[in-house]
C-alpha cells in the first residue's frame, strides 16, 4: 500500500496532547491512514499503542507486526464502557512510555456496535473528555479513526470533540471544536414506566440497597452483578448524603435489557473528570465515582450548579 | 462455634457469651444485679459485678469491684477472678459490668480496648460477660463502637448493630454484617485497637455482607497506622477483592491480604 506523506507538523515538535479525528470510508482507507500514522511514529522513534476493535486489529496486524515498539491492546472488555477508557489509556501510555520515548495511540470505538443511544453519547463524551484528561500530562498523540459510512450527522458530533482532523495524511484544526465550550449533552430520556422511587437520607443506605435488590431480583440480577451494583449505588447515595444536600431520590426501572438506577440530588460535581482517573494508594477519598465507572456497564452524569446532579447507572441484563 | 445473636432476655445468655445490654432510664441496676446473681447461683457460677454504684451488691455477689479502685486493668482483675473461680470449684465465671462514663475518663479508645479484651476473654474462657450501658449516658458514636464488638445484644433498640467484630477461635476475629460510610469510622476504631495489640490481625469475613469504598479506605489507613502490622481478611467475596484492587489499595505499602 502507499503510505501517506508526513503531516505538516513533525511529531517531535509537538508539545502536550494531540487528539485527531480520522474520518475514513472502508477497509482500505482505514489501513492507509492508520498504517501511515504508525509508520510516521516508527520513523521518528516513537512507540505506538493500538486500541481498536478486534476486526480492525486483525487488519492492522497483517500490515504492521506487533513488536516492542507497536503494541496492540485488547479493548474487548473496555470498549463498551466509556467511563473506563481514560484510566485505561493512562495505563497503556504509562507502560509503553517507560523508556522515555514519545508515544502515539490509535483508538477507535466500536461505533457500529453501540448498544444504546446513551452509550453512543457517553462514547462521544469520552472523546471530549480526553482533551481535558491529558491537557497537562506528557506529550502524546492520539488518532481516532471513524468510519463515516452512511453517518454524516454522527461525524459532525465527533468533530466537536477533536481539536484536529486528519485528511489525506495531513492534519488540520477542526473548525467545529471549541475548547471553551461545554459538552453539548443530549437531554436524558424519561424514565420508563413503571419506575420505583425512593427518597433517601442519612441512615437509609441499607434500605436503598433493599430497594435496588427488589428491582434487581425481578429482573434476574443477582450474586456478583448485584453486589457490584450495590457497591456503586452506595457510593452515589453516600455522595448525595455528604455533598448533595443531605438527601437524594432513587428511581429504578428496566429498559432494553438494562436495569437503570437513577440518583438525583442538589449537589454539583464541578470536575467533569471526577472518577475517570485511577486512584493512587495514598490519595484521600475520591474512589467512589471511579469504582462506579469500573463496576457499572454504563454511567451517565449530568451536573450543573442550577439543576443539581443526576446520575444513571446502567446494568446490562443477560438472557 | 460462637455466633452473633440478639437476645430477648438475659436468661438466654450462656457460657462464652459477651452481651451488650442497652438499658433504658427506667431499668434498675440493682434489680438487674440481683437477677444476674440468682442465675449464677442456679448454674454454679461465680458472680463478679463491676460498677461504681453497686456497693450493696456485695451483699449477694461473690466479688464486687469499683473500676475506679482497681489498681490495674479490668481485664487483669477479671482474669484473676476466673482463675480463682476455677480453684474454688465454680463451674465458670459470670461478669456483670455496669459501664459508667465516669469510670472511663481515658475516653472511648480505652473503653473499646477493654471491651475487646473482655470479648477475647469470654470467647477463650467460656465465661459469661454482660456489659450494661445506659444509653443516655453515652454519645452515639461510642455506643456504636462498643455495640459492634459484642456478638450478643440485648436492649431497647430493636436492631443489631450494622456490623459486628467478635472473637472466633484462638487467632481470628469474625466480621459480619454491613460496613459502609455510616459504619466505617467504628470499624476503623476497632481495627486500630486490634492492631495496637497484635502484629497480625486475622479477620474472618465469610459473613461480611457489604464493604464500601469508605470502609476500604478505613481498612487501608488502619493497616498503615502502626509499623510492621498486617491485616489478613479471609472469606472475602470476589466483589470486595475486585474493588480493593480497583481502588489502588493492592500495593505492597498497604499490608492487607485479601483471601477468598
Amino acid at each position: 500500500m502507499t503510505l501517506p506523506s508526513h503531516p505538516d507538523t513533525p511529531p517531535s515538535a509537538q508539545t502536550g496532547y494531540r487528539h485527531e479525528l480520522y474520518p475514513y470510508t472502508g477497509r482500505d482507507e482505514f489501513l492507509q491512514g492508520t498504517v501511515g500514522f504508525i509508520q510516521e511514529a516508527l520513523d521518528d522513534g516513537e512507540a505506538v499503542v493500538v486500541a481498536v476493535p478486534q476486526d480492525k486489529a486483525s487488519l492492522l496486524r497483517s500490515e504492521v507486526p506487533e513488536d516492542g515498539t507497536v503494541r496492540f491492546v485488547d479493548t474487548s472488555a473496555l470498549a463498551h464502557h466509556p467511563g473506563r477508557l481514560i484510566g485505561a489509556w493512562q495505563e497503556w501510555i504509562r507502560e509503553h512510555a517507560a523508556g522515555g520515548r514519545p508515544v502515539r495511540g490509535i483508538g477507535e470505538s466500536p461505533w457500529d456496535q453501540v448498544q444504546s443511544q446513551a452509550q453512543a453519547e457517553q462514547l462521544r463524551y469520552h472523546e471530549w473528555l480526553l482533551n481535558k484528561a491529558f491537557a497537562d500530562g506528557p506529550a502524546w498523540w492520539l488518532l481516532c479513526p471513524y468510519d463515516t459510512t452512511g453517518d454524516g450527522a454522527a461525524l459532525q458530533q465527533l468533530t466537536r470533540c477533536h481539536p484536529q482532523i486528519r485528511t489525506g495524511g495531513r492534519s488540520a484544526p477542526s473548525t467545529d471544536y471549541d475548547p471553551q465550550a461545554p459538552f453539548d449533552f443530549v437531554p436524558l430520556s424519561h424514565p420508563c414506566d413503571p419506575y420505583e422511587e425512593f427518597i433517601y437520607t442519612n441512615g437509609d443506605l441499607p434500605a436503598l440497597r433493599e430497594k435496588i435488590s427488589a428491582c434487581a431480583e425481578q429482573l434476574g440480577l443477582a450474586d456478583r452483578r448485584l453486589r457490584e451494583l450495590h457497591l456503586a449505588a452506595t457510593e452515589i447515595a453516600t455522595n448525595s448524603i455528604r455533598h448533595g444536600g443531605g438527601h437524594g431520590t432513587l428511581r429504578t426501572w428496566h429498559e432494553d435489557q438494562r436495569m437503570v438506577c437513577e440518583f438525583r440530588d442538589s449537589g454539583f460535581i464541578a470536575d467533569p473528570l471526577a472518577g475517570r482517573h485511577r486512584p493512587t494508594s495514598t490519595q484521600v477519598g475520591g474512589r467512589g465515582l471511579w469504582l462506579v465507572h469500573q463496576l457499572c456497564d454504563l454511567v451517565e452524569i449530568r451536573s450543573t450548579p442550577d439543576t443539581g446532579t443526576t446520575i444513571r447507572l446502567h446494568t446490562q441484563l443477560t438472557g | 462455634m460462637r455466633a452473633a445473636r440478639t437476645l430477648a432476655t438475659l436468661d438466654e445468655a450462656g457460657n462464652g457469651d459477651h452481651v451488650c445490654q442497652l438499658m433504658g432510664p427506667a431499668d434498675d441496676v440493682m434489680d438487674r444485679s440481683r437477677a444476674f446473681v440468682a442465675d449464677g447461683a442456679l448454674f454454679g457460677d461465680k458472680v463478679m459485678i463491676v460498677g461504681p454504684a453497686v456497693e450493696t451488691a456485695g451483699e449477694f455477689a461473690q466479688t464486687v469491684l469499683d473500676p475506679a479502685r482497681l489498681g490495674g486493668s479490668l481485664i487483669a482483675a477479671v482474669r484473676r477472678e476466673a482463675e480463682s473461680a476455677g480453684r474454688e470449684g465454680y463451674r465458670s465465671l459470670r461478669v456483670l459490668h455496669h459501664v459508667s462514663r465516669d469510670a472511663w475518663p481515658e475516653g472511648p479508645e480505652e473503653l473499646l480496648r477493654s471491651e475487646l479484651d473482655l470479648e477475647e476473654f469470654a470467647a477463650d474462657s467460656g465465661a459469661l460477660v454482660v456489659c450494661a450501658y445506659r444509653g443516655a449516658e453515652w454519645d452515639a458514636s461510642t455506643l456504636e463502637e462498643v455495640r459492634c464488638v459484642h456478638p450478643h445484644y440485648l436492649g431497647s433498640r430493636p436492631e443489631s448493630p450494622a456490623f459486628q467484630v467478635y472473637r472466633t477461635g484462638k487467632e481470628g476475629w469474625t466480621v459480619n454484617g454491613v460496613i459502609d460510610a455510616e459504619g466505617a469510622s467504628a470499624f476503623g476504631a476497632v481495627l486500630c485497637t486490634l492492631l495496637a495489640q497484635s502484629v497480625t490481625v486475622r479477620l474472618l469475613c465469610h459473613g461480611l455482607e457489604f464493604f464500601d469504598a469508605a470502609a476500604m479506605g478505613t481498612l487501608a489507613d488502619a493497616s498503615r497506622h502502626l509499623p510492621d502490622r498486617k491485616v489478613v481478611l479471609e472469606g472475602t467475596n470476589d466483589t470486595l477483592r475486585l474493588a480493593w484492587e480497583l481502588s489502588g489499595f493492592a500495593v505492597p505499602s498497604i499490608p492487607v491480604v485479601m483471601a477468598p
